[in-house]
């Protein structure tokens, strides 16, 4: 038996959803916590997105504006997180295109193929010249995997944030992303293929590594 | 040799799928079934997987303290410059509404003087039997009256002519007649 809205309308459920409809009543301390509940989540994704926190967090808080100026028309269709990132990478997507995108990250992209590697394979490369024989710490292990993800286009790198960090499921992401659950599918797969590629040499050196230490912790 | 076959892009976006749980109980099942005999699909998943662990040495960033501050100050900012928004909105609908309302006024005003003029002056066969619905209706008793009772006497038909004619009861009918 029915009892309340909730039942007819599992979107309902979602308590951040719930904030955004007392939100949209007037209620301006549940936008603040919303604004509390996803501010690092955002500004995570975003960051890693741009690879520049600054323009991140700028980027964030237009998001909110947004959020925040559109209350009065919400209807709770999709998860308050859809709902959130699907603004988020629109604007940022907005502002990658407005601004000259290679300007501003610290790692711009450059076509591979006959021009040459990526930047971002070329700085994994340049690692990988000097890399000892040794596990690497976790600074170089950080700029090698960002350098990675930077060897990703923008929708494959959204997608994969999306899951790795908000673990949101393909027909979310979708839905964020305004495509399909089978497109996310092939688009993961892909990014994900280009991650291991570029990524297997430090995966096979992490082993090697980790087999060094583990022989050595025995010698001793 | 079936364990050093490639994988095709299908299965291998279903590797994908498959690491991810976002696999029907069918396809993962044939996933499984190709990973117990294929050594390629088990070293690609092992460095899918570990590949994809990599990621967590990603940095973590949060936001900054201000933030929280930053955002709602800019929310008051926005909603005071919203509450002029209003007026203008409505202003600019009641002058939609008026705009809407004279033309649905001279739709209905065309719609009338067209109604009305085709009543006036298209003719209407109808209108004519209409007009001598009350003879038509009546003709058996005119009939009867017309037909002498009494053959002996041929004169009553005449006076019953005359008299409707003194009446002027068919007047138009005879005007139009004389034309």
């Amino acid at each position: 038996m029915k009892q309340n809205g909730t039942d007819e309308n599992p979107v309902l459920r979602d308590p951040d959803v719930r904030l955004m409809l007392r939100a949209k009543a007037g209620d301006q301390s549940a936008f603040t916590q919303l604004v509390g509940n996803y501010q690092d989540r955002l500004v995570g994704v975003l960051a890693h997105l741009l690879q520049n926190k600054d323009a991140a967090e700028d980027l964030a808080q237009e998001v909110f504006l947004r959020i925040y100026r559109a209350r009065h028309g919400y209807e709770p269709t999709a998860k308050f997180a859809t709902w959130l990132f699907r603004i988020a990478n629109n604007l940022a997507s907005n502002s990658r295109r407005d601004s000259g995108r290679r300007k501003e990250v610290v790692l711009s992209v450059n076509d591979s193929g006959p021009l040459g590697p990526r930047p971002g394979e070329r700085v994994i490369a340049e690692k990988s010249a000097l890399m000892p024989a040794r596990q690497f710490d976790q600074t170089e292990m950080q700029s090698v995997v960002q350098a990675a993800l930077q060897t990703l286009n923008e929708k494959q790198r959204m997608a994969v944030l999306l899951h790795k960090f908000e673990e949101m499921s393909y027909v979310d992401i979708a839905a964020a992303l305004e495509t399909s659950p089978s497109a996310i599918k092939s688009l993961l797969s892909r990014a994900r293929d280009n991650l291991r590629e570029v990524l297997e040499p430090y995966v096979r050196q992490g082993t090697l590594g980790a087999a060094e230490a583990k022989q050595a912790d025995s010698a001793e | 040799m079936a364990k050093l076959i490639r994988l095709s892009q299908v299965q291998r976006d279903n590797l994908v799928a498959y690491l991810d749980g976002e696999l029907d109980e069918t396809v993962t099942q044939e996933i499984e079934q190709v990973l117990a005999v294929s050594e390629v699909a088990r070293h690609e998943v092992d460095m899918l997987s570990r590949s994809w662990d990599m990621l967590n040495a990603l940095p973590t960033y949060r936001a900054s303290n201000e933030f929280t501050e930053r955002t709602v100050t800019s929310m008051r900012a926005a909603e005071q410059k919203g509450s002029r928004i209003p007026t203008e909105l409505l202003q600019r609908q009641a002058r939609r509404g008026v705009v809407l309302a004279v033309w649905a006024a001279i739709l209905i005003l065309c719609g009338y003087v067209g109604f009305a003029a085709t009543n006036r002056w298209v003719p209407n066969d109808s209108e004519a039997l209409l007009e001598d619905y009350d003879v038509i209706n009546n003709l058996d008793k005119y009939s009867d009256s017309l037909t002498p009772a009494d053959p002996a006497n041929p004169q009553r038909p005449t006076e019953f002519l005359e008299l409707l004619k003194s009446k002027r009861t068919f007047s138009e009918h005879d005007d139009h007649g004389s034309k």
